[in-house]
Parts: structure tokens; sequence; C-alpha cells
């Protein structure tokens, strides 16, 4: 037994790393110990929208939080768990891309997966300021081909130009390995700070050359958001690249991926995606009153409260019924009345007519009935 | 880059107040409030500055 007595551990510069006080409490000085991980739903356990394959057409959210953008469109699909390999340790779910055929790139063409963050996440990594500090983006990845690929962090809030591409090797085919990529801060441009754009994380899987020619691993501007030499797995036919263990954090160390609780993760993505239905076959969602004898208006509150007012979809309109005075029929069209962050107000054309005053009630036609709020970037 | 799809747009009006715009965006039926900060309805903004899109007015 042998007993070491400081009250501060520094880095080989000379800079503050660890803090003990005289009462013992321990503090870290340029990471925090808990709420690191700026990444919601890395470890990719959240998926509302479902677990079938989503087939980027052009755009579109898969499992939450990460959006898939493929052009000419349909080059890849997307999900949880694609190929049923096992996880890394200490995971049970991952996002998966397949290739859906052997494509030969067009300059033009561009296949990516975004996590997209909102300004005011990023405020801590004081960009555009002389107290930039540099981000650690680390991750699991497993892909069937090996080499060269790249992501991009890029500033989209209005008027940004900056980004920072940076490569990663696949050693090995089929195999799950951990990368680390610290990004130094940019000190030099403005970033967003509010509830809209701030930083976008974007992989590339497949980007032609109008927009892959980025240089490696340096702060530019432009467009760019793949490297030259970057393997391209919409090129190969059932190539798979699968992703896992997604931590974005500040300061130069890869710290161990912060897991959290399904259900404070689930409440992170309800910010930006909420949905009712699919849980029993009528099931009863929410009551409003007849508006006029064929229109009842909805009140809708939202929790937790979204980013901004979200949009309203639904699976299909005649999926949800209205029911009134013991008896229900199916509906004709769901528009919003008004929303905000707070609450959505949904106006539902029904087949069931009544007086004007009166009570109703929307429930679902089956488990398949789909009612959406989106307010995602 | 990353536009939306937007093929057609119409304004839901209540008591003739317009308070929503129904869109198909790619490919989907939305209903999209009219707030700035909402992508779709800064999505269809940006299309209408450009002229490639125009807004019906409710029935």
């Amino acid at each position: 037994m042998s007993t070491l007595k400081v009250n501060t551990i520094q880095d080989t510069t000379g800079n503050d790393a660890i803090s003990i006080g005289s009462d013992g409490s321990v503090g870290f000085v340029q990471t925090q110990m808990s709420h690191r991980n700026l990444i919601i739903n890395g470890a990719m356990q959240v998926a509302q929208r479902g677990t079938s394959a989503f087939t980027p057409s052009a755009q579109t959210y898969t499992l939450d939080r990460w959006f898939a953008i493929s052009d000419p469109g349909s080059k890849f699909t997307v999900q949880q768990n694609a190929g049923s390999v096992t996880p890394p340790v200490g995971f049970s779910k991952y996002l998966g891309v397949t290739s859906t055929s052997a494509y030969t790139l067009s300059a033009n063409n561009y296949n990516i997966l975004d996590y997209r963050f909102e300004g005011q996440d990023t405020v801590s990594f004081a960009w555009g300021t002389s107290d930039a500090k540099d981000i650690t983006v680390s991750f699991w990845v497993r892909s069937s081909l090996t080499g060269q690929f790249s992501f991009i962090v890029y500033n989209a809030a209005s008027g940004g130009t900056k980004r920072y591409a940076a490569t990663y090797t696949v050693s090995s085919a089929n195999t799950w390995e951990y990368k680390t990529v610290t990004i130094p801060g940019d000190t030099t441009e403005s970033w967003g700070s509010d509830n809209g754009y701030g930083m976008i994380l974007r992989f590339n899987l497949g980007t032609g050359s109008t927009y892959g020619s980025a240089t490696a691993n340096a702060w530019q501007t432009g467009t760019q958001f793949g490297t030259s030499g970057d393997n391209s797995i919409v090129s190969t036919n059932g190539a798979t690249w699968y992703i896992t263990g997604v931590q974005l954090e500040v300061g130069s160390v890869a710290t161990p991926f912060e897991h959290r609780s399904y259900g404070e993760e689930l409440a992170r993505c309800q910010r930006y995606y909420q949905q009712w239905g699919g849980n029993a076959s009528y099931e009863r969602v929410t009551v409003g009153f007849y508006h006029t004898t064929s229109q009842v208006r909805l009140c809708v509150p939202l929790h937790p409260e979204m980013r901004t007012a979200p949009s309203l979809s639904v699976s299909a309109h005649s999926d949800w019924l209205l029911e009134t005075q013991g008896t229900s029929n199916s509906n004709t069209n769901h528009t919003l009345d008004s929303a905000s962050p707070k609450v959505a107000s949904i106006n539902v054309t029904t087949t069931l007519t009544s007086t004007a005053g009166y009570c109703g009630q929307l429930l679902a036609n089956g488990i398949d009935a789909r009612l959406k709020l989106d307010a995602e970037l | 880059m990353n536009e939306m799809n937007i093929t057609s747009a119409q304004y839901n009006a209540t008591d003739g107040t317009n308070v929503s715009i129904q869109a198909t965006i790619d490919g989907v039926e939305m209903s999209v409030p009219l707030d700035p900060a909402n992508r779709h309805y800064d999505e269809i903004l940006r299309q209408v500055e450009a002229g490639t899109l125009t807004i019906q007015e409710a029935e």
C-alpha cells in the first residue's frame, strides 16, 4: 500500500488536467464527468420510426436523430441491427448501412449519413473565439470494405462555410473497430447558438468528385464532404457499413462511451420527433370537440417540449377513427390548426358527423396507425 | 443540395386565417406550421423565393 498526495495532475505541457480538493473531491478540468456525449442516440437504441429497413429515395430520418441522403436515390438501406451481427461489447444495437447495387458514382452524386446538432448544444466548444476547444469524435465501425473512409464536421448555421474533413481506416473486413479523431477548435467563424442549425457531423458513404475532394484532416471552406481516396459503400453491391457508440465530446481525449438509460435517450429524441400509435389496435390518443359538424379539434400537449413547432403527418388518414357517443368512423383529413414547441392543435375531418361542441376522441384503426410530429433539423 | 422534393403546397385556414400549409414533401403529405424554425416551412419559403414553388390559397 502506498499513497500519492497531490492536489493537481497536469499534462506534459503544464495544463491542469485533474484537480483534487482537500476534502478528497476530484474534478476534471477540461472534461465533463457526465453529459460528455453531445450525440443523442449514439448507441442506436431508439428507433421510433421503426426497425424495418429505410431506403432513402432522396432523404429521410432513419434511427432517431440519424438522417440519410442518397443521390441519385435508393443506393443504400439503413436499418437497426441490419445483418444481425454481434454488436461491440457493451452495446446491443447498431445502425447498419447496406449497399443496394454496384453503383458507379457520377461527379455530383453523394450518399451520406448525418447527425445534426442544434447550435445551442455546441456553444461549449467556444468555436469562433480564441478560446475554441478541441473536440473528439469516437465510434465503433464495422465494414465489409477495408481502407480509407471519412467524415466531416461543418458549420451549417446561416452563412457558415467552415468544415473539417477527418479520415479513418477500416483495417479488417467485417470486424468491429474503435476509431477516435480529435478535431482542433475553429477560431475564426461564427457558429450557431440557438435552436437552429449548428454543426453537422456527416459520414461519407460514397461521393462523386464534385463533393468528394476535401483536404483530409484540415479545416477548409467549400462544399466538400468527402476526401479523395475514400471507399464508396454504394459502389459494391451488398457492401455493409455498421456504426454504433458514436460520441462527440469536448477535449482531445476520447473517454469511454457515456451510456445513458433508454428512457433518457428516448426523451432526448422526442425533442425532435414524437409519434402516437402502434401500441394497441384501438389505441386512444387524445380528445377534443366538434368545431363543426364534421371537424373535430384536438389538443396534443408535447412532452418534452420540441425544438420548434412540429410538422404533422399520419400513416394514412383512414388509419385513424373519431369516436363520439358510443360509435366511431374513419377520418378523411388531419391538418395543423396551430402548433408550438409545447402543444399541437389538430383539425380532424371525420365521416362521423355530430353536433358542434360535442366531445370526440381520436383512436387508432389498427396497429399500423401512426400520427407523427417532426421538429427535426 | 439536400433539397426537399415538394410537389404541392396549399394553405390551411381556420376562420379565414392561414394557420398551416398542407404540402407533399418527398412523397409524404404533411401539415407544416408557419414557423421559420421548422425545416419544412423553411424549405417551402426557400423554394417560393427561388420561384420553383407556389403556395395555393386555402379552399
